[in-house]
């Protein structure tokens, strides 16, 4: 039928006309600062350092550094936060690999609090020290780098930790801290209840300032409720 | 550059590849559709809708100015009964709005009626039953409805519901990062308190951002919402996403500044030519609309005018002005007032539509004309001598004298109908609102010569919303008693008529007419006849509690058999009984079940022989392992109506069960592409156990797949196989059998300067098609698109119908 076969033509055409497009540039924004408490600066590559505004846009290549008793709040295009703790310098980046995409934050001391939205089929999200690497697809926790340890405490969900260093990877599920050495070891043990309350306190969503109420247990299984004000 | 996935994250991609290249190559061999078999309806849109958000759904008609009137019925998946309201017929466009309480996962069933211009009557789908009206069609279509929380197409990065601020710290941000590729990024629009703050947003690839502080304004304390509008390629409205914050008073003035005049606004014209059964019509169309805003104060006024006016048919031309603020609404012109929904409901009012609202104390009042007058024609013009011979074969024809030697025949024109709608009503509703609601509609005698049966209608309510515990328990009940004379042509009684005709209780039925005739017109023809079988009222009581993720509701209605409202027409009513639904979240388990439970009866008068009952159980389940599998939804549902008149009767015994099931699995998947899959089956079937023996058996299969590649190209290939076997005849069984192949592709330049969009479907087997669309769109400038259209029908045994359309669009 004619219509069948002209129409057949244009989708052929439309099928093979995109092949004269450029892929996409590298510098695209990747994610928003939503809040800024005192010092933090942001570096874009070949820049200087400057300082971070609430409402700036952060671009794949990026570096941002929070000084003393700072905070930064940085929510990802998929809504995905991380709160990015005092004196942490994490550098941002937006991997692609065909249909692939990877959200990877790298640092080197100091602690980030995240809480990662249900990733979808070809995406990812990682965090990355020296020693450690954490591959996420959607929970919510802290990850904190020193050079004796690296430390993941998961509030729900589950984190593939991996050692750069022995190549051995573990699972840690919500509830878990996975700890990670400079000698490679690695190690997975329930989060204690001073853990799980910084991690709550880490991942929280809030730009704002609220009051947190934690359900805790004691060594006799009791339930006990603790109720936070924070800033 | 090679991204590392950790090793687990690589086991599961290779599983995930594996199952879903099977299923990527199932469908490319057999592909997807969403369309379905109609003559007169070229699209439905929109494709999904969200639950609890109000839904616009839009059917696009072929040779629109052969059809007078269209009706959208729709069900939730725990009602039996189906709601049905009259679209909004704007050109080619029919337009209805489901309220946001009807919109609830897992899916919206409906179809939709056309009344043609000689009144004939067709259904999309297509219907076994000569009146869908009443009986609906074997084979329905189902709206998916995804729950609020899946719904990423605009998702607010800040603020963050219902948190608060200093009025320097708020910063309104929005990501278009997994909005669906028919949306023009550029052409969004965010509102703070529905003001047009769009001219001060900036875009940055998917994030937007506003900072009320950058530009100069200081928000007041108290509660904000942002509302961020997607629109498609067509200029239509894809999504709207609204949240919610404060705006603390520490240290704050308390004045509010951005005081100056901000307006946005929009031209779009058309041109259209349609062939249908080698006929050409031309259709030459505009619509204009403007807002403007300045401190709290809005202006919002439209116009849509089209070729297709005529004196003889109700209006098509369109046209609005209102001025509103948080306390005040004036407007005037065609506008659709939403009283409680026993009395009035989306009812087209052309006139004054307007409110008080001071939370404590509030009054709404709509007045005006809902419908049109369209003086009789005449038929035939017939010599006095055979006047007598002509009346006694057609006598309900309308007779009247043009000269002294000849009479005509005219067939009956339509009154002009008004409508007077006032609710007073005490507190916001946010927590209380208590309303009472006086309706009175009536016909204009006088406005034609030629016509029948004159109607009034009086209608006296009053409505309760109530809620506690954070809205967690919210209780809502609404009363309404109508009196209607369905003839008052004559007028009310007079004192004579009363004395011949009732001479037992003539003083008290004169005194009976002196207190009523000031409201409505006293006779023969008015009900209810007595206060004491209460016909004409009708009520409905609601409980909802939402606790534990469980959001469970129970609701009481009653409707009288001779409640009548000119303002809510399509109600069903004689039908008693309750509803209970329980829809419950289970988010550890990554499982959302709902479960119904009804049971209605009619005869509330105990006027009729018997009582029909009707009774419905349903159950779904949607289950998203979050995991390689797909996810998957799963309903059942059961009818069963049945009276105790035996069989041997076989005029109005009721006597039939219908099973219905269907299943959905959906997957998202890469393979070279972004890939959305899904298949669904459903199927139904309806045993009649009475003599007439009106079986209906229904089956369909659909394979959908949906792909985003890297390169601005989107495609969706589609395969849709339906089976319906339904009563003929004479006893005779018919069936149904088609199948319907869809392939189409978009193509976006970047910065959505020009696309260009394909569309080929065939459909073959009891009902041969194919239909070819091709559309581009061009930004010409970055407020101007010019979008053309050709469309193709291309009909077996039949001539081939097209049509093409120029539509310019500007937005300032």
């Amino acid at each position: 039928m004619k219509t069948t076969g002209l129409a057949g033509l244009i989708l052929v055409m439309l099928c093979v006309l995109p092949g004269a497009v450029p892929p996409p540039t590298q510098n695209t924004t990747i994610a928003l600062i939503s809040r800024v408490i005192l010092d933090v600066t942001r570096k874009q590559p070949d820049k200087a350092w400057q300082a971070a505004k609430r409402g700036e846009m952060l671009s794949s290549g990026e570096r941002l550094k929070t000084g003393e008793k700072s905070i930064a709040v940085i929510k990802f295009k998929d809504n995905s936060m991380l709160r990015v703790r005092e004196k942490t310098e994490v550098l941002l980046n937006d991997l692609k690999d065909g249909t692939s995409t990877l959200k990877s934050t790298e640092f080197e001391r100091g602690v980030i609090g995240f809480s990662i939205k249900k990733q979808q089929q070809g995406e990812g999200f990682r965090f990355s020290s020296p020693t450690s690497v954490a591959s996420v697809r959607g929970t919510s926790g802290q990850f904190s780098a020193s050079d004796s340890l690296d430390k993941l405490i998961v509030l729900d969900g589950l984190v593939v930790l991996s050692s750069k260093v022995s190549s051995r990877a573990v699972d840690v599920g919500g509830g878990f801290t996975g700890l990670s050495y400079p000698d490679g070891t690695l190690q997975v043990r329930p989060s204690t209840p001073e853990e799980k309350v910084a991690a709550e306190l880490s991942s929280r969503t809030g730009e704002q300032d609220g009051r947190l109420d934690i359900e805790l247990k004691d060594g006799g299984g009791n339930k006990k409720n603790i109720e936070i004000k924070f800033r | 550059m090679t991204i590392g996935f950790s090793p687990t994250l690589s086991r599961c991609r290779c599983r995930v590849l594996h199952t879903l290249f099977l299923l990527c190559s199932l469908l490319v061999c057999a592909s997807s559709l969403q369309a379905q078999v109609s003559t007169s309806i070229s699209s439905f849109s929109p494709s999904e809708a969200v639950s609890e958000s109000p839904l616009v759904v839009r059917a696009e008609l072929r040779h629109g100015e052969t059809i007078e009137r269209v009706y959208f019925l729709y069900r939730s998946f725990t009602e039996s009964g189906w709601t049905r309201v009259e679209m909004e017929l704007m050109g080619n466009t029919a337009i209805a709005r489901v309220p946001p309480r009807h919109v609830s996962p897992p899916f919206l069933e409906y179809y939709i009626v056309l009344v043609n211009r000689s009144g004939q009557l067709e259904s999309y789908p297509v219907s076994e039953n000569p009146d869908p009206l009443s009986n609906a069609p074997g084979k329905t279509l189902q709206l998916p409805v995804m729950k609020k929380e899946d719904d990423v197409q605009a998702v607010f990065l800040s603020p963050e519901p219902n948190a608060s601020y200093e009025t320097n710290d708020v910063l309104i941000s929005v990501s278009l990062y997994r909005a669906d590729t028919m949306v023009v990024k550029r052409a969004t629009q965010l509102f703070l308190n529905n003001t047009n703050v769009t001219r001060h947003i900036v875009i940055s690839d998917d994030i937007l951002v506003y900072v009320p502080a950058n530009h100069g304004v200081t928000l007041k304390p108290g509660r904000y919402t942002a509302s961020v509008l997607l629109y498609n390629r067509q200029g239509l409205l894809h999504r709207q996403v609204t949240t919610s914050f404060n705006v603390l008073a520490e240290g704050q003035p308390p004045e509010r500044g951005g005081t100056a005049f901000v307006s946005t606004g929009s031209v779009d014209l058309e041109l259209r030519r349609e062939k249908v059964n080698r006929e050409e019509t031309w259709y030459n169309r505009g619509n204009f609309r403007f807002n403007g805003s300045q401190g709290a104060w809005r202006f919002n006024a439209n116009a849509f005018v089209t070729s297709d006016e005529r004196l003889n048919r109700q209006p098509q031309n369109r046209y609005y002005a209102g001025l509103e603020s948080k306390w005040l609404l004036v407007g005037y012109g065609d506008s659709y007032p939403y009283f409680p929904s026993l009395i009035l409901n989306g009812k087209r009012v052309r006139g004054l539509n307007s409110a008080i609202r001071l939370g404590k104390f509030n009054v709404e009042v709509a007045a005006g004309r809902t419908v049109r007058d369209v003086e009789g024609t005449l038929l035939k013009v017939i010599p006095i001598e055979q006047l007598a011979y002509e009346q006694q074969i057609d006598s309900l024809a309308a007779y009247a004298k043009i000269d002294s030697l000849l009479w005509g025949k005219y067939n009956y024109g339509t009154y002009s109908r008004s409508l007077f709608a006032v609710r007073p009503s005490f507190g916001s509703g946010e927590t209380y609102q208590i309303g009472f609601t006086w309706l009175k509609s009536k016909d204009d005698i006088n406005s034609i010569r030629y016509g029948t049966r004159p109607k009034e209608n009086l209608v006296l309510g009053a409505d309760l919303l109530s809620r506690f515990d954070n809205s967690r328990i919210e209780l809502t009940g609404q009363f309404a008693f109508s009196a209607y004379n369905n003839d008052i042509s004559s007028g009310s009684f007079t004192d004579a008529y009363i004395d011949s005709v009732y001479k037992k209780d003539a003083a008290a039925i004169k005194n009976a007419r002196d207190i009523l005739k000031s409201f409505i017109t006293v006779n023969d023809n008015l009900r209810p006849l007595s206060f004491k079988k209460l016909s004409t009222v009708a009520y409905d009581v609601g409980l909802a509690l939402n606790y534990f993720d469980n959001a469970f509701r129970i609701n009481y209605q009653f409707r009288g058999s001779d409640y009548n409202s000119f303002g809510q027409t399509f109600l069903r009513t004689d039908i008693a009984g309750f509803n209970i639904t329980d829809r419950i979240k289970l988010p550890a388990q990554n499982l959302f079940i709902t479960l119904g439970y009804e049971r209605l009866s009619d005869n509330t008068s105990k006027s009729k022989a018997v009582t029909t009952h009707f009774t419905t159980y349903n159950v779904a389940v949607n289950y998203d392992p979050r995991s390689i599998l797909p996810s998957i939804a799963v309903g059942f549902t059961h009818y069963r109506n049945i009276n105790n008149l035996s069989p041997r009767f076989v005029i109005g015994a009721v006597d039939d069960q219908t099973n219905r099931l269907f299943v959905l699995l959906a997957q998202r998947f890469n393979f070279h592409a972004s890939h959305t899959a899904s298949i669904s089956l459903s199927g139904s079937k309806r045993n009649d156990y009475t003599p007439q023996n009106l079986d209906v058996r229904n089956t369909s299969v659909a394979l959908n797949l949906n792909t985003r590649y890297r390169i601005p190209l989107q495609t969706t290939m589609g395969f849709t196989h339906n089976y319906n076997n339904y009563p003929g005849p004479f006893g005779a069984r018919m069936r149904l059998r088609y199948t319907n192949v869809f392939a189409n592709g978009v193509y976006t330049l970047p910065d959505d300067v020009a696309s260009i969009s394909c569309t080929v479907s065939p459909t073959f087997g009891d009902f041969k098609r194919v239909t070819f669309d091709l559309s581009a769109q061009w930004a010409v400038a970055r407020a101007m698109n010019i979008i053309l259209q050709y469309s193709l029908f291309g009909n077996i045994g039949l001539p081939n119908d097209d049509f093409w359309s120029v539509k310019y669009r500007f937005d300032f």
